[in-house]
């Protein structure tokens, strides 16, 4: 579905250009879900504005990011406005400072499907009603309401069924429960979950939380510093983490350990090359000091 | 140390076209908080909990009932003991970003609340700003850094340091950790207990996070409209809780799942070694 070839970022800093990600390799095959953890400044957001090719201008790439065969970084930006939204689409952190404040909810919808689709505005807000009602929000006389007037987790959900509504074909969130509190969070990830299951979309989730990412991901990608630490199915990473700074994070999330047994800060340098521990698993190689 | 006795706050929704609206955000709240002790209250979003701590800093009054702290209200209007208080009860907010004055070094942020409530000479207070920023963690060069020079994890760390800067026996933690990754949030966390240890601060924990909770409080409160619905004073009981939005919230601690038991045999032995 989507392919990653050891893709490497820059971004032009005031300091001239600085690399943000570096020979980041993975893959994300069709109906399934790939969960990417990793603290701040790691460059999970980066990957995310690579594959949606944003910020084109301001950044440049090597390697290669392939979507059904095709090359998103030959693209030219018209074939790209195709791509997004109606085959690959993106749900933000941040819900609030997402939505236009002066645009009612259905407006948004009615925006987005014209944009891709010739549809007639009855009928956008009528599939609108329909994929809010996917996502819990099944009351119509919230098309009429302004972001303002919702809570964030309405919006998050609102943002979702936005996305949903052109049924891409892969799905990109980007920290989509960062801003939620623990009770919505499980409540969305779960309609997430159910949405997936029911489409088949592929999906691309990114969080610093890993039991975000543990619930939901077949196969994780761990990530610092803008490479790779650990890649491999979610069932090997979760029950056998190889690299220390998996296990640390694996270790932060468990209730078994008590504040004083965790490691508070993995001082680790990003080094060494990636090997394949077992199939399908990647790690990469740590300096030993013995 | 901090007695919250029979507390009611309501709010009531004001608009030139609107019904007005009541809304009671703490009903009938008692709570009392030991020294040395860090007491979470723990509920969903709009449960009430940061109103509480809000009434609990003296920045709302309470419709009924009084919060009492070391004997003193702490709504009086006395300037002596409004002082007093204020040396005593600290905040470290969830947003560290706005909390800060984007203007200021992270020296006279930090100095702001010290030269208000301490008499310290200006040699004094440097060498205490230096010892305060290394005691969170930060270097004492960062002290002529601007807010937008520290990235979020850092930046808490100078708020907290702001906080402990006046020696205070209660600081109210209003989601303070719940945005950071999950390193930092141990580390702060850390930081925090040991402060707890050797000072004797008192904490009133705002989150809906249960694991950090159970990591770091010793007494938990759920709240759920605006009331306390369970109250368990010992944490290793916490998986006991009954309530249905205790049940809830415990649920929703996503833990890793299926353990093997290999894995933290291994991870135990590496501990050991290093």
């Amino acid at each position: 579905m989507l392919e990653i070839q050891q893709l490497s970022i820059w971004i032009q800093t005031e300091n001239g250009e600085k690399q943000v990600v570096r020979d980041a390799s993975m893959m994300i095959p069709a109906g399934q879900t790939v969960g990417i953890v990793g603290e701040s400044g790691s460059g999970k957001t980066m990957l995310c504005h690579a594959v949606m090719q944003l910020f084109r201008d301001s950044r440049r790439y090597n390697g290669d990011i392939l979507f059904e065969g095709r090359s998103l970084l030959a693209m030219d930006e018209q074939e790209m406005r195709q791509l997004r939204g109606n085959d690959i689409a993106l749900i933000m952190q941040n819900p609030i400072a997402m939505f236009n404040p002066l645009v009612t909810v259905g407006d948004h919808f009615v925006e987005t499907m014209q944009a891709h689709t010739p549809v007639k505005k009855q009928q956008a807000l009528k599939i609108a009603a329909q994929q809010l009602a996917r996502f819990q929000l099944p009351d119509p006389s919230i098309l009429k309401k302004y972001p303002h007037e919702l809570s964030g987790g309405m919006l998050q959900r609102i943002m979702i069924a936005l996305a949903a509504s052109l049924s891409p074909k892969l799905l990109l969130a980007d920290e989509p429960t960062t801003a939620l509190d623990t009770l919505t969070q499980l409540e969305i990830l779960e309609e997430l979950a159910l949405y997936q299951q029911q489409t088949n979309t592929s999906m691309l989730i990114v969080s610093h939380d890993l039991g975000v990412i543990a619930k939901m991901a077949d196969t994780i990608v761990v990530m610092r510093r803008g490479q790779i630490m650990e890649y491999g199915p979610a069932d090997c990473i979760l029950v056998e983490p190889v690299h220390s700074y998996t296990q640390a994070l694996l270790a932060a999330k468990d209730n078994k350990y008590s504040l004083e047994q965790l490691v508070d800060a993995w001082t680790g340098e990003v080094s060494g090359e990636l090997y394949e521990y077992r199939q399908g698993h990647w790690v990469r190689q740590e300096e030993t000091s013995c | 140390m901090l007695m919250i006795q029979h507390v009611s706050k309501c709010y009531q929704q004001k608009g030139w076209f609107r019904i007005k609206e009541r809304i009671q955000a703490v009903k009938d709240v008692t709570l009392t908080l030991r020294q040395g002790v860090c007491l979470a209250i723990v509920g969903e979003s709009g449960s009430g909990k940061t109103t509480l701590g809000k009434l609990v800093l003296g920045i709302e009054q309470p419709d009924c009932g009084a919060i009492l702290f070391d004997n003193l209200n702490v709504c009086t209007t006395v300037k002596a003991s409004k002082k007093l208080l204020q040396k005593n009860i600290q905040v470290v907010f969830q947003d560290c970003q706005s909390a800060v004055n984007p203007k200021m070094k992270i020296k006279d942020i930090i100095a702001e609340p010290m030269e208000l409530h301490l008499s310290l000479s200006k040699a004094e207070r440097v060498k205490k700003i230096e010892q305060l920023l290394v005691q969170v963690g930060l270097a004492p060069r960062d002290a002529d850094k601007y807010p937008h020079q520290l990235s979020g994890g850092q930046l808490q760390r100078v708020t907290i340091a702001r906080a402990i800067a006046t020696e205070p026996k209660l600081i109210v933690l209003d989601e303070s950790i719940n945005s950071l990754d999950l390193l930092v949030q141990i580390s702060i966390l850390k930081l925090l207990k040991q402060l707890q240890r050797e000072k004797g601060f008192s904490y009133f924990f705002i989150t809906h996070d249960l694991h950090a909770v159970q990591l770091f409080a010793d007494e938990v409160a759920v709240m759920d409209k605006g009331e306390i619905v369970e109250f368990v004073s010992d944490i290793t009981q916490i998986d006991n809780m009954t309530h249905p939005v205790s049940r809830r919230l415990l649920a929703a601690r996503l833990p890793i799942p299926c353990k093997h038991p290999s894995q933290s045999q291994r991870f135990d032995r590496e501990e050991h070694v290093s």
